[in-house]
């Protein structure tokens, strides 16, 4: 019987060699592994991804997916905070990049990964190197952008806002750091001030009872080093004034501190300011 | 042939590469692809994930390998999971291939926890002492003795431990450790009383107690000078102001004594773990698990 002479047989024939050939073309099993490493990023079980892409990586002998497994393991493990491990992925995955947008995306990774472990200074070192490559000229707002952000971490609130400025996108960020770095007290101003009158740094820093604190110390012992002078205790006065340096040395220091550490408090408050309320891209 | 079989074979012929497809999604997967992974993770030392994959490999029917737990057990005791990793090598310390080597572990689970109490205890009763191990043992054993408090034992008796060149390192810290140059926090406190500043330099500071010395010195004389004088007010201001000093001089003594003492101890250890970490604590290293 010629079965080919029943067009339904025949329909039937042409449909089951090419259907699994074309619409369920076979994959092969680093693609079907890969593919099961997405699903789990997709479900965020980034361990059980970090392990399935591990093990891609580990019999893909032909290096076809390092790149894509390496920049999705440091993805993983920067999802699961473990910042030291995503760097070390994200590097390996510029070492794998198939082209410049690839080398880009692991490199911006790599500085965003770099920035929240507190490694600005790691950070800014490769954005310049970034803002230096020829094969990156386009996207140099990119690198701005990052900039900003690297300048933030590394708490110069004043550099970021001109990076910012320059990214051109975000000019909502640019006046946010400048606002900060206007809100920031000045450490040299609060030590000058308190060198001519002391405790008026303190009072500059809002720290008052330590000021009026500091201010009684040194006026009594700059009234006692002044009234052993005055009634001829040379002695008397010259270790009264060695006293009154002491404490006008330890109200510097005092003022120093006070300003410093409301600084930091500024600049906390701004992250997590930016943290909770800024939409944009964030490291 | 008739038609139904043509059917069945063209059938067969379609999805041949789909089945195919799933043999070879399942050859990344297989016990023994699965034990070449977990292998290569466990000496990566990413002993969390190696430690999933042969938990992994023995639930699996027919599969009950001593290797495999013994990694296991190996992996919790380098995460530093010392409970799970106790239990795990206590099931392996009898009957087993890598019972010795369990019972090393065990020995090596006390020692690294600081629990040298328990430790010695353990070595004591000998129960558990692993034959091809005994000598490691043995040497943490005497080993423990120069990191904690508890009483050394003679010189003789501990230096039989280690012969060979290790022994005149050994021998150093031993000395260091029954004869250290502690200084006594009392005879501190005493010597600035006496005179302000001579603990501070017993103490082996000897700037800060020249200090003490003009700075309670001076403020002395001003003090007595002013009440001399007449001076009342400053009399009693620089005498109460020379009370203090004296008596911060003094509890200083005191506190720079126990400092002088803790620096010795801190010095003392790092120096011993130093010296016991390139010679990985006198303990063998399982070579045919990671060449």
């Amino acid at each position: 019987m010629n079965i080919f002479a029943n067009r339904a047989l025949f329909f039937l024939f042409f449909c089951l060699l090419t259907v699994p050939g074309t619409v369920l073309k076979a994959q092969t099993p680093l693609e079907r592994q890969f593919q099961l490493a997405q699903g789990l990023i997709a479900k965020e079980n980034y361990f059980d991804a970090i392990t399935e892409l591990k093990r891609l990586l580990f019999f893909d002998q032909k290096k076809e997916y390092a790149f894509r497994c390496n920049y999705l393991i440091g993805y993983s493990y920067k999802k699961g905070a473990k910042l030291d491990d995503a760097v070390k992925y994200f590097s390996l995955s510029q070492l794998a990049a198939p082209d410049d947008s690839a080398l880009f995306l692991a490199k911006t990774e790599l500085v965003r990964s770099n920035i929240l472990r507190r490694t600005a200074d790691n950070a800014l070192l490769i954005l310049k190197q970034m803002e230096k490559e020829p094969r990156f000229t386009q996207r140099l707002k990119e690198i701005n952008y990052w900039k900003g952000w690297a300048y933030i971490f590394d708490d110069d609130w004043a550099k970021a806002s001109e990076e910012f400025l320059k990214s051109g996108s975000a000019d909502e960020l640019s006046g946010f750091c400048r606002e900060v770095e206007k809100a920031k007290y000045s450490v040299s101003f609060a030590k000058v001030i308190s060198y001519i009158l002391p405790g008026s740094g303190q009072f500059y820093t809002g720290n008052y009872v330590s000021g009026i604190m500091s201010m009684a110390w040194t006026g009594f012992l700059g009234y006692l080093t002044y009234n052993s002078f005055a009634e001829e205790r040379a002695f008397d006065g010259l270790v009264e004034a060695g006293l009154f340096f002491r404490f006008h040395r330890g109200n510097v220091q005092n003022a120093e501190k006070f300003a410093i550490e409301r600084n930091s408090q500024i600049s906390k408050d701004a992250l997590i300011y930016l943290q909770n309320n800024y939409k944009g891209l964030k490291p | 042939m008739n038609k139904y079989h043509l059917i069945g074979f063209v059938w067969l012929l379609a999805f041949l590469p789909l089945m195919a497809q799933n043999d070879s999604l399942n050859s990344l997967h297989s016990p023994e692809n699965v034990l070449k992974f977990a292998d290569y993770l466990f000496c990566q030392k990413d002993y969390l994930r190696a430690v999933t994959e042969y938990e992994n490999l023995l639930e699996l029917p027919g599969i009950n390998s001593d290797t495999l737990k013994f990694k296991i057990a190996l992996g919790f005791s380098k995460m530093g999971q010392s409970k799970e990793a106790g239990e795990r090598f206590n099931s392996l310390t009898f009957n087993n291939v890598f019972s010795d080597e369990a019972r090393l572990e065990l020995y090596k689970l006390k020692f690294f926890t600081n629990d040298f109490s328990s430790f010695r205890e353990m070595y004591v009763q000998k129960s558990l002492l692993p034959a091809k191990y005994i000598d490691p043992v043995r040497k943490l054993y005497y080993t423990s003795y120069l990191l904690d408090s508890a009483a050394l034992p003679g010189k003789e008796e501990f230096m039989r431990a280690f012969p060979g060149a290790a022994g005149s390192e050994i021998a150093k810290f031993y000395s260091r450790k029954r004869d250290p140059n502690y200084k006594s926090p009392l005879k501190a406190a005493i010597l600035s009383a006496i005179v302000p500043g001579l603990g501070k330099a017993y103490a082996g500071e000897w700037g800060d107690g020249l200090t003490s010395l003009i700075v309670t010195g001076v403020l002395g004389y001003v003090s007595y000078d002013n009440l001399r004088a007449h001076h009342s007010f400053r009399g009693y201001l620089f005498g109460g102001l020379v009370a203090l000093f004296y008596a911060g001089n003094v509890y200083g003594s005191a506190a720079q004594a126990q400092i002088y003492n803790a620096r010795i101890d801190f010095t003392f250890t790092s120096d011993l773990k130093l010296y016991l970490n390139d010679n990985n604590y006198f303990l063998p290293v399982y070579e045919y698990f990671c060449k």
